[in-house]
């Protein structure tokens, strides 16, 4: 993803190229975001929510793709911290992280805290407006 | 799990992992008519669009089917961003359907559908707006994170707090 595609409306920083280093941490969150983009990723994860700790061939019975497919995506998963893997005798059992799926809550929250200060200004407007309305009809009543 | 949806305060905003939209609820207790009179007045608009830092500037406000629209917010130190699009749909007062580009990244348009449902007195709007790309809704997602940084959010908290 261009790091410069974001408006500095929500942006108070110079659209500089040392943006990469200054916000490594929300592009973790984008790696999260991007593992989760995919559906067949997504009902891993469910599956996993339902029992955790199951083998790679448990979980690939589950899905319309090849072991090698199912691995694939399992090893995304893993990259992007959403599950973690453990060998248990010849087995490897995989098991979910929840965590990262925290910070992209985190990163929406911050998103919606930008809107609720605009829609806190819109809501001051409307009041003001209303009571100029109230106060007009007033005037045309008692002149 | 697939749903990111915050709803612990009053804007409530839906992200889908790997879709292209967005889509914000918000009840103002104001009359139908006047939230969407808000979305079209320059003088409202002048008021509360965008962050506060900037001073808007509604340099073309077409508010109909096909018009125009273009805001430039600029900043203290002289720099200016522009925003522009066209009306694709103004019904009133229920729905206004408009593109969204920002000119520092031109060619990166979205497609913003608001609609008004009244509720005994106040008013549901609902904010969609769908990108051209997972990355772009991403990108814009991505950007709260970064205006979060600095946009001083512990003032927010509190204020936010006061006001519940």
């Amino acid at each position: 993803m261009t790091r410069a595609k974001f408006p500095p409306e929500y942006c108070a920083c110079p659209l500089t190229g040392d943006h990469l280093v200054t916000y490594n941490r929300s592009m973790e969150v984008e790696h999260v975001f991007s593992a989760l983009a995919d559906p067949h990723r997504r009902h891993l994860l469910d599956l996993l929510s339902q029992t955790d700790g199951q083998t790679l061939t448990q979980l690939s019975a589950h899905l319309p793709m090849s072991r090698f497919g199912a691995m694939k995506h399992l090893r995304i998963l893993e990259e992007a911290g959403l599950i973690k893997s453990r060998k248990v005798g010849r087995e490897k059992l995989h098991y979910l992280n929840p965590a990262p799926m925290q910070d992209v809550a985190n990163w929406v929250e911050k998103y919606r805290r930008l809107w609720e200060e605009r829609f806190d200004r819109l809501e001051d407007y409307l009041q003001q407006a209303q009571k100029e309305q109230d106060n007009g009809r007033n005037d045309h009543d008692e002149p | 799990m697939a749903e990111m949806t915050t709803t612990n305060r009053k804007a409530e905003i839906t992200a889908e992992p790997g879709k292209q939209e967005i889509t914000i609820r918000r009840v103002f207790d104001a009359p139908r008519e006047l939230v969407f009179r808000a979305h079209l007045d320059a003088d409202a608009i002048r008021q509360w669009w965008g962050p506060a830092k900037y001073k808007n500037i509604i340099d073309k406000l077409e508010a109909r089917s096909g018009g125009a629209w273009r805001f430039v917010q600029a900043d203290t130190d002289g720099s200016e961003y522009g925003f522009h699009g066209v009306f694709h749909d103004v019904t009133s007062p229920e729905r206004i359907v408009q593109t969204f580009e920002f000119e520092g990244m031109p060619g990166h348009v979205s497609l913003e559908t608001a609609t008004f449902e009244e509720q005994d007195g106040k008013t549901l709007a609902t904010f969609s707006s769908v990108f051209q790309s997972v990355e772009d809704r991403d990108g814009m997602l991505q950007s709260g994170m970064e205006g979060g940084m600095n946009e001083g959010f512990n003032r927010l908290d509190a204020l936010l707090e006061s006001a519940k």
